[in-house]
């Protein structure tokens, strides 16, 4: 048996059909996998990233205005501190210096007024800002960096004050 | 006296020898020729040419000398070819030999790869048409592949009567892929698509050329799995090399093992064409249409990166194409050379690269494919 009836007979049309297309799909799905590798990897990397930003995103839609008090009824933007204290001292300037900067970079990580001190410590070290940890310990020091009693920190009146006068 | 001095002469190979084995040896000396004094291929040609020569001493049967008596030296090496075991090992050594960056940087270019093995279905169809079974067709259309390993892999599987004319010319045209090449690239392209630069690729983490070949192995062996013993062993060789840990392994993936079995691989089939089993019709029907499988394969792969270049902003230069066979890296280094005629600043062999080793894993899976496709 030869030509076309010898293909016919053996069922040539429909296996190079078959073939060509199982090979074809093969290497598309590959290319595809490897295509979306890099961004997947890329996206492993960043994963922290990703959950502090849905976890703001939530937080944002919850608060929608400055809280005025927490759970517990205390007062959350408006923080007196008591006289005599570290807070009613003045405040050296290169704290002043440190506060605008560390304001600004706060800024980066949330939108609203509360944040993660890991995270701030995190974006710190990586703009190369020198001593995060005992710039950041002075600052909650002199009362300008203070927790929301939730795990998350927010400037105080204090500060703000200071910003106020800067501009 | 003079009885032993006849039995003596009898014996010998200049007795028993006739044309045949005159015209075999003659092949194998142009072999040799072709890889030491031309350099095409010489890792390949010359043990397969040798061993052309071994095999066509005429040899009294039943001393077991002759590679087809089962108590032969020779047998027990060819047992690695027969039983399949030559050809993933060799495969092992190809992956921690082959860089997958340039794929990974631009994995469209693979498709490139899939192309060009069009020409194995094309040529099993011609095969049919001609007469041959479909096991030995086969056999034959995986010559398209321009990859040596999988057509002596498939072969033992399928038709192991033809192993010698079709690894014979699987390995022929894998060595004269700079002269077969270029004339077909030069018709099928014009002088403006030949001189398209590529862009750069990006940079590829390591963790990606780590992760690639897992993903490879359970992507393309899961859908097919007669493809395992080839592809297993390439990305186990590609993991050894990434890994970096197992760098000791890959290194003896990379050297001794496959040049081990690169001399019993050639050895041994060249030893298999002896003159009565080779220099038949059927194998100058095996060599016509190997020839007209790799010609057909490398024009798939020309004409499907202008049909790519249809759709594509960026315009990928369409000699990239015959980079497609998997004879690696010898078509990348033709792209290279005819890109460069046109435009010596023009640098495509990485670019090539990518088709390349796309070829290798494509002319795997085909062969996984006609194997699991042909009556058991």
């Amino acid at each position: 048996m030869h030509g076309l009836e010898a293909i016919a007979f053996n069922k040539g049309w429909e296996i190079a059909f078959l073939g060509v297309l199982i090979v074809f799909s093969g290497l598309v799905f590959l290319s595809l996998a490897i295509s979306q590798l890099y961004k997947l990897l890329d996206l492993w990397d960043k994963r922290m990233d990703v959950f502090y930003f849905i976890k703001d995103k939530i937080r944002s839609l919850e608060v929608k205005h400055p809280v005025s008090k927490d759970s517990f009824g205390r007062s959350v933007t408006k923080y007196q501190p008591p006289p005599g204290t570290v807070a009613s001292r003045p405040v050296p300037p290169h704290v002043i210096e440190n506060l605008k900067l560390y304001k600004m970079l706060s800024e980066t990580i949330s939108s609203v007024e509360l944040f993660l001190l890991p995270r701030l410590l995190k974006v710190a070290k990586k703009r190369g800002l020198a001593r995060p940890h005992s710039t950041i310990n002075e600052l909650i020091q002199e009362r300008l960096l203070i927790p929301d009693g939730e795990g998350y920190f927010q400037w105080s009146y204090r500060a703000l004050n200071h910003l106020t006068k800067l501009r | 006296m003079e009885d032993l001095l006849i039995q003596f002469i009898q014996n010998t190979g200049y007795y028993m020898a006739d044309y045949r084995h005159c015209i075999m040896l003659v092949v194998g000396s142009v072999f040799i020729y072709l890889g030491i004094a031309k350099h095409y291929e010489p890792l390949l040609l010359v043990p397969i040419g040798f061993g052309i020569l071994v095999g066509n001493v005429p040899v009294f049967e039943g001393l077991g000398l002759s590679i087809y008596e089962d108590n032969s030296v020779l047998h027990y090496l060819y047992f690695g070819v027969t039983a399949g075991i030559y050809p993933p090992l060799i495969f092992m050594g190809i992956g921690a030999l082959t860089d997958f960056s340039t794929m990974l940087a631009r994995p469209v270019l693979m498709l490139l790869g899939a192309a060009a093995q069009m020409g194995i279905f094309l040529t099993f169809l011609g095969a049919l048409a001609l007469g041959f079974d479909p096991k030995e067709a086969a056999s034959i259309g995986i010559i398209g592949g321009a990859d040596g390993p999988t057509a002596i892999f498939l072969t033992a599987k399928l038709a192991p009567h033809l192993i010698g004319p079709i690894a014979v010319a699987a390995y022929s045209y894998m060595a004269l892929v700079p002269v077969i090449q270029p004339p077909i690239m030069k018709l099928m392209t014009t002088r403006k698509e030949r001189l398209i630069r590529m862009e750069e690729p990006r940079v590829v983490s390591k963790r990606e050329k780590i992760i690639f070949p897992i993903i490879a192995l359970i992507l393309c062996c899961y859908l097919a799995p007669a493809a395992l013993p080839l592809l297993g062993m390439l990305f186990l060789g590609n993991l050894l090399k990434e890994a970096v840990v197992t760098e000791r392994l890959a290194e003896a993936a990379r050297r001794p093992i496959i040049d081990s079995v690169t001399i019993l691989l050639g050895l041994t089939v060249g030893a298999s064409t002896q003159a009565d089993k080779f220099l038949t019709p059927q194998s100058v029907g095996i060599f016509i249409l190997g020839a007209v499988s790799f010609c057909v394969a490398t024009a798939c792969g020309l004409i499907f990166a202008k049909f790519m270049n249809l759709f594509l902003r960026k315009k990928i230069n369409p000699l990239l194409g015959a980079a497609g066979v998997s004879a690696v890296p010898d078509s990348a280094r033709v792209v290279q050379m005819v890109g460069q005629k046109e435009d010596p600043s023009n640098f495509l062999l990485m670019h090539a690269m990518a088709p390349n080793v796309s070829g290798v894993i494509g002319s795997a899976i085909a062969a996984g494919v006609l194997w699991s496709f042909m009556p058991k």
